[in-house]
């Protein structure tokens, strides 16, 4: 499902996004295919959904909830600016589906901050705030000028 | 009323931006943003803005507003104080 995001399919990490009746909420889903390449590696008998791709889910969730909340007619571009905290509260793994809650908390001109909430099983796996920006290929010390 | 004191301020900036100065490097009329200034970007300036909400109550609303607002310490706190007495005092 890569028209979610603007990321090829091979950088997908969002399969389904629902919104919620708040405006302002949404959920996304990625199942963790076990064939999925860098399970190989991370860790060689023991795979583990890297840390900085569970905030790669939260970061599509959070970017196809602004799509949405912006009227978009097709995926924006959007960048990761700041990962304002992330928590890992437990390890997450191949052939689980990791589902994202994420609540746009503060828009602002080109950016935005973002709540994320992500669990296995209806179970917390990863808490945290992320700020997105528009615009790809734009440094972010340009916006305020 | 909340107070709005410098000390507080700085401290703001520096927690939110993470800036890796000291309160008593921070002047009043320091630019923040631009040439000869403390640095931020908008990052920063959303950082603040998220801040300022947490620790005031006082949402700035559009990136202009920011603009204005955070020209400096100084102008931020001008900024501050003339929207908390727009704020209805609790009785």
């Amino acid at each position: 499902m890569s028209s979610l995001t603007p990321h090829g399919e091979g950088f997908s990490f969002l399969d389904t996004f629902e919104m919620t009746a708040n405006p302002k909420r949404g959920r996304g889903a990625k199942w963790l295919d076990p064939q999925l390449p860098f399970f190989a590696d991370h860790f060689p008998g023991k795979p583990l959904m890297p840390a900085v791709l569970l905030i790669e889910c939260a970061a599509q969730a959070a970017g196809a909830l602004w799509a949405v909340h912006q009227g978009a007619k097709s995926t924006v571009p959007f960048a990761l600016a700041q990962v304002v905290q992330f928590k890992i509260l437990r390890a997450v793994l191949p052939g689980e589906n990791v589902e994202t809650d994420v609540t746009l908390e503060t828009e602002f001109g080109q950016l935005a901050q973002f709540a994320v909430a992500l669990r296995v099983n209806q179970r917390e796996v990863a808490l945290g705030r992320l700020a997105l920006a528009l615009d790809l290929g734009r440094g972010p010390e340009s916006s305020l000028g | 009323m909340a107070e709005v004191n410098f000390n507080d301020l700085k401290q703001l900036l520096i927690k939110n931006c993470m800036l890796r100065v000291s309160p008593e490097e921070i002047k009043e009329e320091t630019p923040l943003f631009g040439p000869d200034s403390l640095g931020l970007d908008s990052i920063d300036a959303l950082q603040m803005t998220v801040g300022i909400e947490q620790e005031y109550g006082i949402a700035l609303k559009t990136p202009e507003e920011a603009r204005q607002a955070f020209q400096s310490l100084a102008s931020l706190k001008e900024w501050l104080r003339a929207e908390l007495e727009k704020t209805p005092k609790a009785t």
